[in-house]
């Protein structure tokens, strides 16, 4: 009896057994077979958590080393007006701490349509960790990087601006965008139930952005920036140019704008002031023109530099009578007086001689019609009428700069070319990017060395005797040209009151370091190129030259105090 | 014992990986302190700053006529 009531027991507990078993087994069948993808991807999201991580930026550097653009840490703080308890109290603390209005921060932190959103990107990081102490929920952090300019309105045109997502919206920023970006990475956090990260598996290795650096010296566009100021400011000026460059290398040592602007500031700047004109913007060059239409006419062998013509005050061209800058009687003038005195009647003499076809073929030869190739985003090629467009006056107009529209780094290589014995460099503002090789540089010869050292010669002139002696810099032998070009007025003729006053040139004349342009548009009090820009010249040539320890080639000569 | 090492292991691998997460953090940090110093040497060895700081203290621009300069290049003979 006993016996068998055991072993009803043992059944009913074996069957017990069978049942937990089973339910466990169907339980885990139903837990690993049907439910373990979903459960996988709630375990994943619960203590795992995937994360881009952001590349740096690179930075620019000037030719020294010293940083132009760099990235420096911020922290974005956002929110979630969800979880935000009490807006009305937490808005004035966030708006103190961050130096905001309280009013925007309240509409932000109160908008509980959404479940995020930004309180300020890329705040001040000891601002956003002070507040981050402050432990208040419904507030998140996470750092970024943010551009800022040191040198604050150092090339500011030239450098451009990066915007808040960290790429590039103009000049250089945006040119070199893809080098200096980098690529972001990818990383999968493991973290305990604390929060501790217990192990990290970086998907995708973040590549940082490239180092660039420039061919700008920081302290030769210090030294231009402030001048071309002083000069625009001295002449109640629209606006400036003024670049620097290196005749051999056609690197460019700078590249100044007026007026100009905090590069930190430049989604505040009006966009007229962003341009970088001296690559992006035209004018008509007047008199500095008239080296493309003597170099023709002397390449070609049709003149020497000694050949005298006698030239009247007045010249007709079709319907139209050209004279010279100053009245004057009939004089007999060679090719290199034409050019240090400025002469348009002997420019459009020299011209006629060289016919239009021909003209036209010097004038693309020094590279005018068509972008230089500057490592910069939109480079004007300027205006050139082609031949078969001309009028039967066009021969009495582009010869001596009207007509015609260049840009400041145009007129500034064809000048490099002259003193680099003929041979024109392609202007660039990129030495290196990363650890690669400087970049290759585009040159050709455009004219002999003997026409060079010819046409040098003449520009000592016109610095020396003629429209140009404000540009003297003592020491030194310079050689240069003016330019004085009334600016095109809407109705299809020029402006007796608007012009554009340029100077152009190179210095030591004997063993150029540096080519200098200054244009200065709509100088009021006098318009002279001579009068306005040369100064400006002698100012930027005179501090680099001495910066650059470049030794005197005319040791004792004494500049001149004003013009003849 | 084979279960006790292989737990050890794993946990010392888990505190290395807590270690390598701070020292990452630590890194980060120490560049951004680097990128924001060199910023700061920047600004300061900027042109305009110290041709102001030196007006300031009575400097003038050297005069160019009375730099001398000195021919180092070999002039003939060995």
């Amino acid at each position: 009896m006993s016996g068998r009531l055991a072993n009803r027991r043992i059944r009913l507990l074996l069957a017990l057994f069978a049942i937990v078993f089973g339910a466990t087994l169907l339980r885990a069948i139903w837990l690993q077979g049907v439910r373990a993808q979903s459960l996988g991807e709630m375990a994943a999201s619960q203590h795992r958590t995937t994360v881009d991580l952001a590349a740096n930026r690179g930075t620019i550097y000037d030719r020294t080393g010293v940083q132009l653009a760099v990235g420096e840490q911020a922290i974005t703080i956002y929110a979630d007006p969800l979880q935000i308890r009490d807006a009305t109290k937490v808005a004035p603390v966030v708006a103190r701490v961050l130096r905001l209005a309280p009013k925007q921060v309240y509409e932000k932190l109160s908008d509980r349509a959404h479940g995020f959103v930004y309180v300020k990107r890329k705040a001040d990081a000891a601002r956003a960790q002070r507040l981050q102490r402050l432990h208040i929920p419904g507030l998140g952090f996470y750092p970024e990087e943010r551009r800022i300019y040191p040198q604050h309105a150092i090339a500011a045109q030239v450098l451009g601006y990066a915007g808040v997502d960290n790429h590039g919206l103009s000049g250089l920023e945006l040119a070199l965008d893809k080098p200096l970006a980098g690529r972001p990475g990818r990383e999968t956090l493991v973290r305990d139930p604390l929060g501790h990260v217990l192990d990290s598996i970086v998907s995708r290795p973040t590549r940082n952005g490239s180092d660039v650096s420039l061919t700008i010296d920081h302290n030769i566009q210090a030294t231009a920036d402030e001048v071309l100021r002083e000069t625009v400011q001295k002449w109640h000026a629209k606006d400036g140019t003024a670049i620097v460059l290196d005749p051999h290398t056609g690197a460019v040592l700078a590249m100044a704008v007026a007026p100009s602007y905090d590069a930190n500031s430049f989604p505040s700047v009006p966009r007229d002031l962003q341009r970088n004109r001296a690559v992006t913007d035209t004018y008509e060059p007047g008199s500095t023109f008239k080296l493309v239409t003597v170099a023709g006419a002397l390449s070609t062998g049709l003149v020497t530099p000694q050949e005298k013509f006698t030239l009247p005050y007045e010249i007709q061209v079709a319907d139209r009578r050209i004279h010279d800058a100053e009245p004057r009687g009939t004089e007999t003038m060679s090719v290199a007086q034409i050019l240090s005195k400025s002469s348009n009647v002997g420019a459009i003499t020299l011209a006629q001689l060289l016919d239009k076809n021909r003209l036209m073929s010097w004038i693309s030869r020094f590279g005018f019609g068509r972008p230089t190739g500057i490592d910069f985003p939109g480079e004007s090629q300027g205006i050139v009428l082609p031949a078969d467009k001309w009028s039967g006056s066009t021969i009495g107009n582009v010869p001596i700069g009207q007509g015609i529209a260049v840009t400041p780094m145009q007129m500034a290589s064809a000048y490099a070319a002259i003193a680099n014995g003929g041979m024109w460099t392609r202007p660039h503002l990129v030495e290196r990017v990363g650890d690669g090789p400087p970049r290759p540089v585009a040159r050709h010869r455009i004219v002999t060395r003997w026409i060079a050292r010819e046409l040098t010669s003449m520009l000592q002139n016109v610095v020396l005797d003629g429209t140009g002696t404000l540009a003297q810099v003592p020491g030194y032998h310079v050689a240069g040209k003016t330019g004085t070009a009334a600016k095109p007025d809407s109705h299809g003729g020029y402006s007796s009151s608007k012009y554009v006053a340029s100077f152009v040139g190179f210095a030591p004349a004997t063993r150029p370091r540096l080519v200098v342009l200054v244009t200065v548009d709509e100088p009021q009090g006098a318009i002279w190129g001579g009068v306005v820009a040369a100064p400006a010249f002698k100012a930027i040539a005179q501090q680099t030259l001495q910066y650059l320890s470049a030794p005197p080639d005319a040791p004792g000569q004494v500049a001149a105090t004003s013009a003849p | 014992m084979l279960l006790i090492g292989i737990v050890a292991l794993n946990v010392a691998v888990l505190r290395l990986n807590i270690r390598l997460d701070h020292m990452n953090n630590q890194s980060q940090q120490l560049q951004a302190e680097n990128a924001a110093l060199g910023a700061k040497l920047s600004a300061a060895v900027s042109s305009p700053r110290i041709q102001a700081l030196a007006k300031a203290r009575g400097f003038v621009p050297a005069d160019p006529t009375t730099i001398g300069y000195v021919d180092i290049a070999p002039r003939g003979g060995r």
